[in-house]
């Protein structure tokens, strides 16, 4: 599957990528939300992992920009212990994980999706 | 070695004085008195002279006569000390002192006033007023541990997808040296900044209020302060600039002072870090004898109806929920128990607090 990671953390995009293109994902990775909006324009990944607390934008203000025009899955992956799962589902958001148990589940969460597919 | 004489003027001077003189070592031994003390405390000169000085202080006062008995001794001076001495039929007997020393002599002078005495009232509200500095900190802790929480999450997350790689790597037999060493540098980079992280947070929320005052240098304090908050303005983009003269010795609580430029660094953060080009900027110089501790920042200048009620508690020009208003006061009362004083600096360019606090020549220990 195209798989995008937004995280203003260069090392966890890149371990990302890696877990991701091990499994036989296609990977591209944003350190700034923005640049991600701005290349979204032409060209549409399956799944988007982004990242809560970014400098530039929040992962929320993020999906919420985008979320009438694209049409994925859209996983939040924070570091705020205190999101709220379920209020964050119930505007769309398919997956919500927490940093940093869930980091590696990432790969197990993906299955299940293209398995949907 | 210092020749821990009084001069024989000074003695005349202090003998034949109508006020409250004492001379005392460094060592806190009374070499000279004047006879006023006589009456007051109704003891005999010689009576009072077989006495170290901390004897003299009534034992709730002893903290604070240590602290700045260790202040003048480095070379501060002291005025408005207020503290009690005993008299000989136990009472106590409130003073108002001045203190300095003689560098020549190492002898320290003290001059007191008989002040009425503070009531018990006025005594609960000093240690209510402590007690609330410390819970308005943890309340400002409060706020921030939002922000830690965030911060650790992601070196941690660090450690555990690297630890994943290994894993993966390791079991598909295609670890190589240079791939594992990578793996493993970027483990431990990332581990030693959750211990940083861990380790300002425990030093913070520690009441420091009554830990000795140390001879330290400042730089040091200054580095370890300034590790809480580089990784959060990297990541604002928030320019720092961070210039001090190093081999600036102050005596301090480490804790407190650390505090102190902590909250200053936040503040100047918040000020700015919507503009398109924040930076924040710190400075220390020495001026006389005072280290001033300078954080300036690119935002809006105070207006001056702000001014006059940045340092009143409870006061905020904060979101709600970012600010509890008790920073500054805080702050402000920190560097007055260090004998120092926190000021916003006039006529600059650009808002600019200054943290004031004497400094501890070198040799003077």
């Amino acid at each position: 599957m195209k798989v995008w990671v937004v995280d203003d953390e260069a090392e966890i995009c890149h371990i990302l990528e890696y877990l991701l293109k091990r499994d036989g994902h296609e990977c591209m990775t944003f350190e700034n939300p923005l640049l991600a909006l701005k290349s979204l324009q032409t060209a549409t990944p399956e799944i988007i992992i982004c990242d809560f607390k970014m400098p530039q934008m929040n992962g929320l203000d993020f999906f919420l920009e985008i979320k009438d025009q694209w049409k994925g899955a859209f996983i939040m992956l924070t570091g705020e212990p205190s999101a709220d799962p379920k209020e964050l589902q119930s505007i769309g958001i398919k997956e919500v994980l927490f940093k940093p148990r869930d980091l590696t589940r990432i790969l197990t969460v993906l299955k299940e999706l293209s398995q949907i597919k | 070695m210092i020749n821990s004489v009084v001069h024989p003027i000074a003695l005349k001077l202090i003998e034949l004085s109508g006020d409250l003189f004492i001379a005392v070592t460094t060592e806190g031994f009374i070499i000279a008195l004047s006879k006023e003390w006589e009456p007051l405390l109704g003891r005999s000169i010689q009576d009072i002279r077989a006495y170290q000085y901390e004897h003299l202080v009534y034992t709730k006062d002893l903290p604070v006569t240590r602290a700045a008995f260790e202040a003048v001794k480095n070379g501060s001076d002291i005025s408005q000390l207020r503290l009690r001495f005993v008299k000989a039929d136990g009472e106590p007997v409130w003073l108002q002192w001045r203190a300095t020393k003689d560098q020549e002599t190492g002898l320290i002078y003290y001059a007191a006033t008989v002040i009425a005495p503070l009531d018990m009232k006025q005594e609960e509200i000093e240690h209510e007023r402590q007690k609330n500095i410390h819970t308005a900190k943890l309340a400002s802790l409060g706020e921030i541990a939002a922000g830690v929480a965030h911060e650790l999450n992601n070196p941690l997350s660090i450690v555990m997808g690297y630890l994943k790689m290994l894993e993966l790597e390791y079991e598909q037999g295609t670890l190589s040296p240079p791939e594992f060493k990578k793996i493993m540098a970027g483990t431990l980079a990332a581990t030693e900044r959750a211990t940083k992280i861990i380790q300002n947070l425990k030093n913070l929320a520690r009441d420091g209020a009554q830990d000795p005052l140390e001879r330290v240098l400042l730089d040091e304090i200054i580095e370890s302060t300034l590790d809480f908050v580089r990784e959060k303005f990297r990541r604002y983009n928030v320019k720092l600039e961070v210039k001090y003269q190093p081999h600036v010795w102050v005596m301090c609580r480490q804790v407190e002072l650390s505090q102190v430029i902590l909250n200053l660094l936040t503040n100047a953060f918040d000020a700015c870090e919507s503009l398109t080009e924040p930076w924040i900027k710190l400075t220390v110089e020495t001026h006389e004898k005072s280290a001033l501790i300078q954080v300036s920042n690119a935002g809006p200048l105070i207006s001056g109806e702000i001014q006059q009620r940045i340092f009143t508690p409870f006061f905020t020009t904060k979101k709600y929920g970012r600010g509890t208003g008790l920073g500054l006061s805080i702050a402000a009362s920190i560097m007055h128990r260090h004998y120092g004083e926190l000021y916003l600096k006039p006529r600059s360019e650009f808002t600019t607090f200054v943290a004031r606090i004497p400094t501890s020549p070198e040799g003077k220990i």
